[in-house]
């Protein structure tokens, strides 16, 4: 068995069987938890043999990802060590903590028009009264509302897509991550740009995926694609840094005043270390008093 | 005159939930628009009124409002009004600037237009047209002191544009002549 170290790129061709050790105590953010969870069931679905080792049920990490859901959609044939958790901590904690969101599970082919404004709602409740209040909760529920419509138009894959939610309050931030496992955004995006947008043909990926948050792009042509442009926008308003992972590079885009998401020095790109399938997209906001 | 009928549109009526997101929703949203639209050929401007929609991301408008106004443009007017939360007002605009739409925003005798733009030399037209009800080429000519035939051109690309409608009536002086109606 090979052990990896985190600066190899690994191709999911080569193992049939994979480990993912979790030390002791190490603080999981809920957007990794959402990756994870996301690349996992991936895996599992194309007939590898994944474990997750925890060392120990009742590490910090355990209990968390436990807290949030992780397990309750965890795929079936993955081996967890010790062991699954006998009971889900969502279920049996679900909505007593004020800062902790449960995983929602978002089926492509199944679209439920109530999550959006549940989820908005739930992160309301959540956060304490402030000046900006009802501009957050218009961004929320775009962000949202736009990233889950994708899932159901674009994603192209029978996987389930996911989202997460976490209040940081020493930070006096809120993550908001919505995951799939498609084909990814640049992957679909790029077979348009000729018929749609010949300008941008020969952008690079980080050129491209600013016009897409800044000016609005979309393979169905001209008259589409404002989604993602207008979660730009509404999470411009808070100072929010946008993470987008895709299957082979990373995005980290910081907003610059005046301006937006539009500086191609900002998007700091990452090749990703493993080629986790699909569009993940997390916006961080800068809130007051949370 | 303009037989000055119009008819109001609640769009909470035609939503499943005071919510409205996503291609899909916007869609079905809009055929149930269209259909009251159609089953009422006789009305030149309906009034969209927002009561009662709590929250909006940027496709839906795009996919239902904004498409039902730019199918009618020239033809028919759309406007909006009673929008609560003010903040949807950025999805509405994302939306109607996708469409290439302009669309106004009503809150008494004020107005907010959003969406596409008119160009720089066709705004002062416009802003004489919006502030009345109607108005005629004759009429903005002899204010604005422009040429009658300048004038008749960009009132027509107005129109066309879909900033405002017109109505073939007859004219003081005999004949006819368009009297173009701002969408109030």
């Amino acid at each position: 068995m090979q052990i990896l170290n985190k600066s190899e790129i690994v191709s999911n061709s080569e193992f049939s069987s994979i480990i993912f050790e979790f030390n002791n105590d190490c603080k999981i953010l809920v957007d990794t938890s959402l990756r994870i969870l996301s690349y996992v069931n991936q895996l599992s679905s194309t007939g590898k043999n994944v474990t997750l080792d925890f060392k120990e049920e009742e590490d910090h990490t355990f209990s968390y990802l436990n807290r949030i859901g992780f397990f309750d959609f965890l795929d079936n044939n993955i081996v967890v060590k010790p062991d699954r958790p006998a009971i889900s901590g969502a279920d049996l904690y679900r909505g007593e903590n004020q800062r902790v969101f449960e995983i929602t599970k978002i089926i492509p082919s199944l679209k439920r028009n109530e999550i959006p404004g549940n989820l908005t709602d739930k992160l309301l409740e959540n956060i304490d009264n402030f000046t900006g209040i009802k501009a957050f909760e218009i961004a929320t529920f775009t962000i949202l509302g736009e990233l889950i419509d994708n899932i159901h138009i674009h994603s192209e894959s029978q996987l389930d897509g996911y989202v997460a939610m976490q209040v940081y309050k020493k930070k006096g931030t809120v993550k908001v991550s919505v995951i799939d496992s498609g084909m990814g955004l640049l992957s679909t995006l790029r077979p348009a740009l000729e018929a749609n947008y010949p300008q941008y043909a020969n952008c690079s990926d980080p050129e491209l995926i600013i016009k897409v948050f800044s000016e609005g792009l979309s393979r169905n042509g001209i008259e589409k694609g404002n989604g993602l442009k207008s979660c730009a926008f509404h999470a411009l308003k808070f100072d929010a840094e946008l993470d987008l992972l895709l299957p082979k590079t990373q995005f980290h885009l910081t907003p610059i005043s005046n301006i937006g998401y539009n500086h191609a020095a900002k998007a700091i790109v990452e090749d990703s270390k493993v080629k986790i399938a699909g569009t993940q997209i997390t916006f961080v906001f800068k809130l007051d008093n949370t | 005159m303009m037989n000055e009928i119009r008819a109001t549109i609640k769009i909470k009526d035609f939503m499943d939930t005071p919510d409205g997101w996503g291609r899909e929703q916007g869609h079905a949203v809009f055929q149930k628009l269209l259909s009251f639209v159609e089953s009422n050929q006789n009305i030149s401007i309906f009034k969209i009124s927002m009561d009662g929609v709590k929250r909006i991301d940027a496709s839906f408008p795009r996919e239902s409002i904004m498409e039902l106004a730019k199918r009618y443009q020239s033809k028919k007017g759309f406007y909006l009004t009673d929008i609560v939360n003010i903040d949807i007002i950025d999805n509405l605009d994302a939306a109607a600037l996708k469409k290439e739409q302009p669309i106004y925003i009503w809150n008494g005798d004020e107005f907010q237009q959003i969406g596409a733009q008119p160009s720089t030399g066709l705004k002062d037209v416009l802003n004489y047209a919006v502030q009345r009800v109607s108005v005629t080429a004759t009429e903005i000519s002899e204010k604005l002191n422009i040429k009658m035939t300048n004038t008749s051109t960009k009132l027509k690309k107005l129109v066309s544009d879909g900033f405002l409608i017109r109505q073939e009536e007859s004219a003081a002086s005999g004949g006819k002549e368009y009297r173009y109606y701002r969408i109030k």
